[in-house]
């Protein structure tokens, strides 16, 4: 739905994962929707260069997070959260539902 | 006895007696306090506990039981659950240290463990510093569940800096 409005349905999956996780890397979202690495960092760098996004280096990886000075980050988010509660069950829990909490060293998944 | 077929919340009771046996104290808190919660809504399969006592006698209590300890988990050949001592103080979120205001009976005796509310606050410690989803949605479990003090929750939510996510969490819970 929404697609339409972040010009592909790409980049409305990279808002939404970042929106969901907080931040996300290339191969991260690639993996998760099963889509071209290339793809996804083409919309990253477009949504970074547009000022929606922010990265930074985290070992090897370009973490992207939404930028804390766009003027509408907060409505942004609110817009994505609201979609995110209607995404399926089933697309929730294969998509948006990944342990990001921490476990310990040697602990059994 | 523990067996295959010992529920969590028995086994939660068990442990605790035993540990009684050895003076020692433990809460219950973390995923196991959700299974209980959520009547297995949420399925967790390790049981943490805090304990104000020093781990060599926790050790020997737990040996006591039949539970045998491999790294920092406790297993037990007769259930798939093991059991952690995870270092203490009780906190939640930058409240530290808390007092357990949850109690249940089982079988075995009492359990002492986190309170609905508090079991919320706890997993939506997870989401708001974590971004964990999965946590989000043990807290509208509970919380749907059982009576929690929603005032408290906001205001602890207040303190810890995410007035937002506090919103996402009753709007979840709201949502049908």
């Amino acid at each position: 739905m929404s697609q339409a409005l972040f010009g592909n349905n790409v980049a409305e999956k990279c808002l939404l994962y970042i929106a969901n996780y907080g931040e996300g890397y290339i191969n991260g979202i690639a993996k998760t929707f099963e889509i071209a690495p290339s793809q996804v960092q083409k919309q990253l760098v477009r949504l970074e260069e547009g000022g929606i996004l922010v990265s930074r280096m985290l070992g090897n990886s370009r973490i992207f997070s939404f930028n804390p000075r766009l003027a509408f980050k907060r409505e942004l988010e609110a817009l994505l959260e609201r979609q995110l509660s209607l995404v399926s069950k089933e697309d929730t829990q294969k998509y948006y539902r990944k342990r990001t909490r921490p476990r310990r060293t040697g602990k059994e998944l | 006895m523990i067996t295959s077929k010992t529920t969590l919340k028995d086994l939660a009771g068990i442990v605790i007696a035993g540990l009684k046996k050895f003076d020692i104290n433990a809460t219950l808190v973390g995923g196991a306090v959700v299974s209980i919660y959520s009547d297995n809504a949420y399925q967790s399969r390790d049981l943490d506990f805090i304990s104000p006592n020093d781990h060599a006698s926790i050790v020997k209590a737990m040996e006591a039981m039949g539970f045998v300890r491999q790294g920092k988990n406790f297993f037990h050949q007769n259930t798939k659950f093991t059991i952690e001592f995870p270092t203490g103080p009780l906190g939640i979120g930058d409240d530290v240290p808390i007092k357990p205001e949850g109690e249940i009976e089982t079988e075995y005796g009492k359990v002492t463990l986190l309170s609905p509310t508090q079991c919320v606050m706890d997993r939506l410690a997870w989401f708001y510093h974590h971004k964990d989803r999965q946590c989000l949605d043990q807290a509208v479990m509970v919380a749907r569940a059982h009576p929690v003090n929603l005032s408290k929750i906001k205001k602890w939510s207040e303190r810890e800096g995410a007035v937002e996510r506090f919103q996402i969490f009753i709007e979840r819970l709201k949502a049908k």
